[in-house]
């Protein structure tokens, strides 16, 4: 065999092995990874949404609007009846080091904050980091999208940037689908589930 | 046999002497319990390569034997990867982006070159083996220190006292680069001073058996 | 337009791709003792950075997302930034003979720099758009260079310094790192990331 040919021949073996390798893995490991991502969720929407039993993504294709244009996700909480108890919602803002991607659980009708939850951020640790803690998050409890929520929550001592931020990704977002998304969803109810 | 394994342990230690596969080492070791897992990651993937590359090092040819290899490295670290993200999702989130650098990680493809495709597989396990726990070693030590001062805890548990503030800057960029620069240089000093204190032994030894008197004022040998 | 700005910006100093997000440590240690070499190696860094973002986001784009491989992404990548090289290695050769020379030994070695794979990976983890990717690419490489020249121009002068036997070399350019690393980050909240 000419030595131009072992070579093509070395890496097309090498290569198909590997990609063998790597598909019988991922199919393996993929329905753990997507099992974990799924569970992760679940407990999220299920922190910021006490009522919520279960929920379900909305996609453009089920509303009227494109969910997109408010959220990065959106999800509609049922409760054991199957009767609808808010919304959580995932938006992602710009932090002191980052961006900060938050959960925001929203209960229906009233428009009140269900809780929130900080999912991702890359903040300074023990300074910013602290928005992750719960007396800060939990402050948000209860209150409602008045668009007014810096004057409401406390900042952190030493994370004011990241705890104004914070506040101010929970107040803008949760302002805008108040006013703008809720009354569209009016159709989703009426139309099925 | 037992050199190739100690081998990667001090003398050619790729983090503190070699000062090879640099960025996941500042990059996880905000904790020692990320370092340890970097380093038992890279580790997998230096062991299994090794050993591959070693065994298929009389069929692939020279000419594509770079490309060969990128390809079997690229393959057990997304298999690491997949495992981690299947199996160990939180430390899969703390490692993020540099799983997947494992394989441009230096150490690994200069073993390569260097050992595995010129010894049989016996000897490039316990080469790639005695690399992969040096690494390791390294990466606990630095998270060790900057998760000691940054956190106060070691692997998780408290270990400093009460009224301890935390030296955040540890945790940060700037505290990865001066916690292994200090330990570079406690390491290189240490190595001049043992092989200088062996060496002045040595010359006490010689001077009583030819029982000259002249003082020899001789500086012992660099290191670095 | 001003998304670009923000993403340039942040690449450069923000989140400065070796003093802040630790990519591209190797050679950053390695190749910066010298002003002209370190200049020189960032450019070809940044040159191989702007081809490699357009190329692998085509083929992250068009064919592992489309044919669902995911799996296959670090092997493909890595093996279109070798082959990359492989070209601007021969290109320089031909096209600057005597840069070629000076680079020596450094060229290749831009394929193991962690920051050219690292780019890829960020620009398909962060999904941004084919326009997104080149300036963050090109931020990307900025950043490297400026960090290769401060430092160069620093060890030129430490060359004079009296440092003491066993910090000499990597021991005190790791501290020197530091210092720059954390003076960087005076950069934070710059832009909103």
């Amino acid at each position: 065999m000419s030595s131009g040919a072992k070579m093509i021949l070395a890496l097309i073996i090498v290569s198909v092995g590997a990609g063998v390798v790597l598909a019988v893995v991922y199919n393996y490991a993929n329905p753990k990874i997507e099992e974990h991502a799924a569970l992760r969720l679940a407990d999220s929407i299920g922190a910021v949404l006490p009522e919520a039993s279960s929920f379900t993504k909305l996609e453009s294709a089920d509303v009227s609007f494109d969910p997109s244009s408010f959220a990065d996700e959106i999800y509609l909480g049922h409760d054991g009846q199957g009767e609808s108890v808010g919304l959580a919602f995932v938006v992602t803002g710009p932090g002191f080091q980052g961006g900060i991607k938050v959960l925001i659980g929203m209960e229906l009708p009233g428009c009140t904050i269900g809780g929130v939850r900080v999912l991702e951020h890359v903040e300074t640790p023990g300074l910013g980091a602290r928005i992750e803690e719960d007396w800060f998050t939990e402050q948000f409890i209860g209150k409602e999208a008045s668009g007014k929520l810096d004057k409401e929550i406390d900042t952190i001592t030493g994370a004011t940037i990241s705890s104004k931020a914070v506040t101010n990704i929970v107040n803008d977002y949760v302002y805008k689908i108040a006013q703008e998304l809720i009354p569209q969803l009016g159709v989703l109810e009426r139309g099925s589930r | 046999m037992f050199a190739d394994l100690v081998r990667g342990l001090w003398k050619e230690n790729p983090t503190f002497r070699m000062m090879i596969g640099m960025c996941p080492t500042l990059a996880v070791t905000t904790t020692a319990t990320n370092g340890l897992a970097m380093g038992l990651s890279v580790a997998f993937v230096l062991v299994c390569s090794s050993a591959m590359i070693s065994l298929l090092r009389r069929q692939i040819p020279s000419e594509v034997r770079i490309p060969c290899y990128i390809v079997i490295i690229a393959t057990f670290v997304t298999v690491a990867d997949l495992f981690l993200a299947a199996f160990l999702p939180s430390i899969h989130r703390v490692l993020g982006l540099f799983v997947p650098l494992i394989v441009v990680n230096c150490i690994i493809l200069g073993r390569a070159e260097a050992f595995a495709s010129k010894m049989p597989v016996s000897r490039s396990i316990l080469d790639a083996l005695g690399m992969g726990l040096g690494f390791t070693m390294a990466l606990v030590i630095l998270g060790s220190i900057r998760e000691l001062l940054g956190f106060g805890t070691l692997f998780g548990t408290r270990i400093m006292w009460e009224g301890f503030t935390e030296w955040v800057i540890m945790i940060l960029p700037p505290g990865a680069f001066f916690t292994l620069g200090l330990l570079v240089g406690l390491i290189n000093w240490l190595s001049t001073n043992l092989s200088k204190g062996s060496a002045l032994r040595l010359r006490a030894g010689r001077r009583a058996k030819d029982g000259t008197a002249s003082v020899h004022i001789h500086r012992v040998g660099s290191g670095q | 337009m001003e998304q670009l700005v923000f993403i340039f910006i942040g690449s450069v100093l923000v989140n400065n791709f070796v003093l802040v997000q630790f990519l591209g440590i190797c050679p950053f240690l390695g190749v910066s003792k010298q002003v002209d070499t370190a200049l020189g190696m960032g450019m070809a860094t940044t040159f191989v950075m702007s081809v490699t973002s357009v190329v692998t986001w085509l083929l992250n784009r068009y064919i592992l997302v489309q044919f669902g491989l995911p799996f296959l992404q670090y092997a493909m990548f890595i093996l279109v930034i070798a082959a990359l090289v492989q070209f601007v290695e021969m290109f320089l050769h031909k096209v600057s003979p005597a840069l070629y020379r000076s680079l020596g030994i450094f060229l290749p070695l831009i394929t193991t720099n962690c920051a050219i794979l690292g780019l890829a990976l960020l620009i398909a983890l962060r999904e941004y758009t084919l326009i997104q990717s080149i300036v963050f690419s090109l931020g990307a490489g900025l950043g490297f260079t400026l960090a290769l020249v401060i430092m160069a121009g620093i060890r030129q002068e430490l060359a004079y310094s009296n440092v003491p036997k066993c910090l000499q070399g990597s021991g005190i350019a790791l501290i020197v790192a530091g210092l720059l690393s954390l003076a960087f980050m005076g950069f934070s909240g710059l832009v909103p990331v």
